[in-house]
Order: C-alpha cells, then sequence, then structure tokens
C-alpha cells in the first residue's frame, strides 16, 4: 500500500513539474531603481558700492574715515542661487562702536539708509520683499546708501558704526499668496 | 492653376499626416516587456539613475502632493501573453530617514476603478513586499500604474536636496496564447483610431473624384 502511495505521489510531482513547464515556458526579472529629490530653496546677499570715481558697481569693502554729513554707496540685495521660487526677508540692525575711552549713548538713528519702500514692506523691524523671486533672479536693492548725519558730533570721532544685514528666505509653494502670509521662516537669532 | 491646387493639396497632406503621426510628450514613467529581446525596457529614466521611474518626484518641496503615472506595455508577439508582476525592494541604504517622512500611493486601474497596491511611508515595502500580479497582457496590452507622493508641509531644512532611493522589481512570465482564450489580442495602438479612419474617408472621396474628372476629360 505504502509503495502504492509513493508511485502517485512521484506521478504526481511529475505531472506539476511538466504542467508548470507547459505553463510558463519563460520568466525573467529586472530591478529599477526609482528617485524621489528633494528641492532647495538658497539664497545669497549682495552687498555692492559704486566707486567714488562712479562706473560699474563692485563687491562692498568697509568704507573708512567717514565723515558726518557724508554718504557711503552700499546696494544691498537678494539672489536666488536654488532652484525653487522664494520669499524673501532681510533684517537690517545698526550699531555704532564708541572709540576707546569715550563715554556716552550712540545714537543709532544718525545713521540712516534709502529704503526701496516700493519693493520692500516693513513689519516688525524686518523688511520683506513684495514679490516671490525666482531661481536665478536678484531683488531690487533694499538700499543703495548709508547716510551720516551732519549732527553728529565729536563724540564719535574714531568710532565704529555697523550696519548688519541678515537675508531669510522661505518656500513660495504652497506657502501663502503675499510673503506678509508666508510661513516657515528660520527662526531670526 | 489647377497644379498649384494639387501641390496645396499634397502640402496640406504632409502636414496632416506629420501632426498626426507626433507622438504626444508625457511626463509618464513606462515599463515594456520587449518579447523579443525577453528584456524589459524602462524609461524615462533620471540624471540619478538610467531606470528611474519617478520622473515627477524631483525637487519636491514641502506640501507637494504629486502624482507619476506609469505604464506597463508587453510588447512581445502575438503568439504570447506574460504575465507581469511587481515587487518593492524599499529603500536603499542611506535614504530610510528622507524617505520616511514622505507618503507613497500606488494605485492600478482596473475595469475603471483605481485599486491601492501600497499606501504607506515611502521607505516601507508593505503592500509591495510580496510579488503581486498586475496582470495577463496580450501582444501590446498594457497596465496602468498611479503613483501619488505627499510631501508633508513640515519636511523640514534638514531634508533639503535630500535624496532617496526606492528598488522596484518586475517579473515576467510568458505563456503561449491559447485558442481558446476569452479575450481578444489587445493591439495597444489606439491612438487617433477616429482621425485616421476620417483621414481614409476623405482621401478616397478626393482620390474617386479625381478620377471621375479624368475620365470625363478624357472622353471629352
Amino acid at each position: 500500500m505504502k509503495y502504492k502511495v509513493l508511485i502517485c505521489t512521484c506521478i504526481a510531482i511529475c505531472l506539476s513539474i511538466a504542467a508548470y513547464g507547459t505553463a510558463a515556458y519563460f520568466t525573467h526579472e529586472d530591478t529599477v531603481t526609482n528617485v524621489i529629490a528633494a528641492g532647495n530653496v538658497k539664497i545669497r546677499l549682495q552687498e555692492w558700492r559704486i566707486p567714488e570715481d562712479g562706473g560699474e558697481p563692485v563687491p562692498f569693502a568697509d568704507a573708512i574715515d567717514v565723515m558726518p554729513g557724508t554718504e557711503v554707496s552700499k546696494i544691498v540685495s537678494v539672489r536666488n542661487v536654488g532652484r525653487q521660487e522664494a520669499w524673501i526677508r532681510i533684517f537690517v540692525d545698526k550699531s555704532i562702536v564708541l572709540a576707546q575711552g569715550v563715554d556716552g549713548d550712540a545714537d543709532t538713528s544718525l545713521i540712516t539708509v534709502d529704503l526701496n519702500r516700493a519693493y520692500w514692506t516693513e513689519k516688525d523691524g524686518c523688511y520683506y520683499y513684495n514679490q516671490p523671486l525666482a531661481p536665478g533672479e536678484t531683488t531690487e536693492p533694499l538700499f543703495t546708501k548709508v547716510a551720516f548725519s551732519g549732527e553728529m558730533g565729536n563724540m564719535y570721532q574714531h568710532s565704529k558704526a555697523l550696519i548688519t544685514v541678515k537675508a531669510q528666505a522661505t518656500q513660495v509653494i504652497h506657502n501663502g499668496t503675499t510673503v506678509l502670509e508666508a510661513a516657515g521662516w528660520p527662526d531670526a537669532e | 492653376m489647377k497644379a498649384r491646387i494639387m501641390r496645396l493639396l499634397g502640402f496640406l497632406c504632409a502636414v496632416i499626416m506629420i501632426v498626426g503621426c507626433s507622438v504626444p510628450a508625457s511626463a509618464e514613467g513606462t515599463v515594456t516587456y520587449d518579447g523579443n529581446a525577453k528584456d524589459f525596457i524602462f524609461a524615462p529614466g533620471s540624471r540619478y539613475s538610467p531606470d528611474d521611474l519617478f520622473e515627477a518626484f524631483k525637487d519636491v518641496m514641502p506640501g507637494d502632493s504629486l502624482t507619476q503615472n506609469i505604464t506597463v506595455r508587453n510588447r512581445s508577439s502575438r503568439k504570447v501573453k506574460v504575465k507581469i508582476y511587481i515587487r518593492s525592494l524599499g529603500a536603499k541604504e542611506g535614504s530610510e530617514e528622507f524617505l520616511s517622512q514622505l507618503r507613497l500611493k500606488v494605485t492600478k486601474s482596473e475595469n475603471n476603478t483605481m485599486g491601492y497596491m501600497f499606501d504607506a511611508a515611502a521607505e516601507e515595502t508593505a503592500g509591495l513586499t510580496d510579488w503581486i500580479c498586475l496582470g495577463t497582457l496580450y501582444s501590446g496590452g498594457r497596465v496602468n500604474l498611479c503613483v501619488t507622493l505627499d510631501v508633508p508641509i513640515t519636511l523640514g531644512n534638514a531634508f533639503q536636496d535630500a535624496v532617496g532611493y526606492i528598488d522596484w522589481q518586475f517579473r515576467v512570465e510568458e505563456f503561449p496564447v491559447d485558442p481558446d482564450d476569452p479575450n481578444p489580442p489587445f493591439t495597444g495602438d489606439d491612438r487617433g483610431l477616429m482621425f485616421w479612419m476620417v483621414f481614409m474617408v476623405a482621401s478616397g472621396s478626393v482620390l474617386i473624384v479625381l478620377f471621375r474628372k479624368n475620365r470625363k476629360k478624357q472622353k471629352a
């Protein structure tokens, strides 16, 4: 009896193999590597100046021996060097470091910049560029000149004026219809 | 004058032929089984991978919800039908953290309804862990897959320029076409059939008119 069962089993296996062989006579496998790549938002802060003798703008360098009642060329703009449209904002901080041994409270309002309010909107001490900035494009300048008031007295001799500019960007897509509605800005330090 | 009209007609026909034959550009991925070469052909590929099917999933941004259509085709002789299977091998090493942030859905078009095959974080194999049969395809037959990628708006700056790699495997089994197969072979060439029918009738009519005119002229 056991022998018969064994023979039946063998026949069944052979038939199965034969059936499989005729059912699928060719198989092949191949592998693909699919890729999901994230985009980016990248900007570059640009500071230029017009040389005193005129001509094309050149990269900004610290101005020295600035006298009261004069202006220094400083053109501040932002370039989108990423691959996505970006909303832009800029922080401008003014400070004055008095010369060693000089006491007093420096008045930063004596230093002013010619803000370009046609393209930039001020909110909470920060300047927002009104339009989305496309990849490869550069904003209109936030300002082009820094003016030192004629009212700066002797207290400011040999002092150092610092104009610190910091730019930030956030994505435009899925992020509000105006720059003031946009979220996701980097934390301001 | 007549010769000029004929030349103009010829030019118009040529233009129609060129326009009619042009294949519409699309961003769809294709998996073609070539029966002669006994191999798959994958397109479109990308700068990251030559057989990348996810052309639509580049430069993805937080908040994006993107769709990639993939057509799986059988381009083999009419003597065989094929069964095509798919499975996911998951995320490649180093891609897991980025892909775990993303949600991927894969659906297959079936009888005008879309059945979910995969709905999970992109780094998982989930519903595609085991082989899934996409269907039995005759020569020219096709199956449409729809892959949807959802990128959370909360995706952080740490993932800027991140790249995730997902391996998919395709498998084909060839069978002989049986005489009593229920479905007639699908040719797959359904582009502008109506246009060509109308064009054929119009061309025939023009030929008949010209032929009759020519005969009348000869009799006269």
